[in-house]
């Protein structure tokens, strides 16, 4: 009986212990999240490490890089790009290496979209008001046929030296915006800084624009602690709503392309409107996926999310889709390795890649 | 099982009392720990001016605030356990359409004034694509 109560005490305590032991590595995990404003949207980064002090020294890092790169990455600013805006068309213009890097990235994009995707037609998105000054300004116009045809016709080409790291512009046509693109690079060079510090887990989020990576899974003892990234994909005619929920495992990115993100109304008289998530009666809408064949926003889809192993193809693939349209659009996601879409038509279907078939989403806007 | 407790209670010393109250309490003090690494939830709504906080409201009162940023001024107002915004600069008034809100996790934006109110806690989603 003696032996049998020892026995009994001693794994009480040792249970007891345990359990101590356990609440307490279960403690030792901070979750720091800060937000900046910055490149004209609100960039939040919510990260994982088992230090408050380790994950605010790796977060402040992260948040002057991108500081030096929304700089770098400003079409009018003083960087190598505003430079080569200014002064491409006459010679050519030394550029930094991130800049070099996301016009050769830029480039890319254009041929594999067949010219969906256009960092070419700053002047023509310059037109329709959809400028960098947007959110504060906030009301576009119409740009008559006149205004656009020539800059829509003529051979847009930036000629690239990947030796001397300089970029020159075929002809005053051009500008070089990076704004459908560059988004996505500053946010793979914040995760690649976090990740450098050992982050467990982190999120970063540049207005929509998400990579999230899932390393080291919380660890409590022998217990690993899996746990997915839930982002919800934004109804494009509801602003309080979501489509659905995606879960996001390891190292992912999504970006989404919306007709409703900047845009106006207009009505027959031309009279302009603000932008809303709801449609408007008898008022047509024009935003700022321009389509570089015509000039005129893109018809067709009013969403497109795609989901891709870094931000920066995310980015760019989100808006060749968007342009491209349904078809064409669905077909360049399943032609590329570990690039998953969802789009929204105008007529309100939702249309899911093949590898996301698993994952439940309606197939009409709710 | 009286039984049992009598002989349990027989066999216990006031040391195996002492270590089991020692035991209790040390776990009992590691409950906050537990919280500590998730945000702060509550009836609570944060305001960010620039990413950084300019005011924490108790939703429980009712109250009118002046935030000052780079486009003029946004004033916010709390009432009913709900926050919204009553004027903000900006041709879109996107922050003022949202309307009330009041669910941990919900949030206004008024990005032409660098201004952002959050009721913070866990609505089960990390982040919106948009």
């Amino acid at each position: 009986m003696r032996r049998v109560l020892f026995a009994l005490k001693i794994s009480i305590f040792v249970v007891l212990a345990l359990s101590l032991v356990f609440l307490y590595l279960q403690g030792r995990v901070a979750v720091v999240y800060e937000e900046q404003y910055l490149l004209g949207t609100y960039f939040r980064i919510k990260a994982q490490s088992r230090s408050r002090e380790h994950a605010q020294q790796a977060i402040r890092e992260a948040f002057s890089e991108a500081q030096r790169l929304s700089e770098e990455f400003s079409r009018i600013g003083l960087g190598s790009l505003g430079e080569l805006n200014r002064r491409g068309v006459s010679e050519p213009v030394q550029l930094s290496r991130d800049v070099f890097i996301v016009l050769e990235a830029a480039a890319r994009y254009r041929q594999l979209s067949e010219g969906a995707f256009d960092h070419t037609i700053g002047k023509i998105i310059d037109l329709w008001g959809f400028t960098q000054e947007w959110d504060r300004a906030g009301v576009g116009r119409i740009p008559s046929d006149e205004e656009l045809a020539p800059l829509v016709a003529e051979q847009r080409e930036v000629f690239l030296d990947p030796t001397a790291k300089t970029a020159r512009l075929a002809n005053p046509a051009i500008e070089v915006d990076l704004g459908g693109i560059a988004k996505g690079y500053i946010v793979d060079k914040v995760v690649e800084i976090l990740k450098k510090h050992e982050l467990d887990r982190a999120l970063v989020d540049a207005g929509g624009n998400i990579r999230v990576f899932n390393d080291r899974p919380r660890k409590v003892l022998w217990f690993e602690d899996r746990r997915p990234f839930r982002i919800g994909v934004q109804h494009p005619r509801d602003e309080q709503k979501i489509i659905g929920v995606l879960e996001l495992w390891g190292d992912r990115a999504l970006a989404t392309s919306g007709d409703y993100q900047r845009c106006f109304f207009a009505d027959a008289l031309n009279n302009i409107f603000p932008c809303r998530y709801a449609d408007e009666p008898d008022k047509i809408r024009y935003h700022h996926i321009i389509d570089p064949k015509t000039g005129q926003p893109a018809r067709g889809l009013i969403s497109a999310t795609i989901l891709a192993p870094t931000a920066m193809e995310a980015d760019a693939l989100s808006t060749a889709v968007f342009v491209l349209g349904e078809q064409k659009g669905l077909a360049l996601i399943e032609s590329l390795p570990n690039v998953e879409g969802i789009l929204v038509t105008s007529d309100g279907r939702i249309i899911v890649s093949s590898g996301l078939k698993t994952i439940d989403f309606p197939t009409k806007l709710p | 099982m009286r039984e049992l407790l009598r002989a349990v209670g027989r066999y216990l010393t006031w040391g195996d009392y002492l270590v089991i109250a020692l035991v209790l309490l040390g776990a009992a003090a590691t409950i906050p720990m537990v919280h500590h690494g998730t945000e702060a939830s509550g009836r609570w709504a944060i305001v960010r001016l620039d990413g950084q906080i300019v005011h924490q409201l108790s939703l429980a009162q009712d109250q009118e605030v002046r935030v000052a940023g780079p486009a003029g001024e946004t004033v916010i107002q709390v009432q009913g356990g709900r926050v919204r915004v009553l004027r903000s600069p900006g041709a879109q008034e996107i922050c003022m359409r949202q309307g009330w809100i009041y669910k941990p996790g919900q949030a206004l934006i008024c990005l032409p004034n660098h201004v952002t109110i959050e009721i913070p806690g866990d609505s089960g989603i990390d982040a919106i694509s948009r």
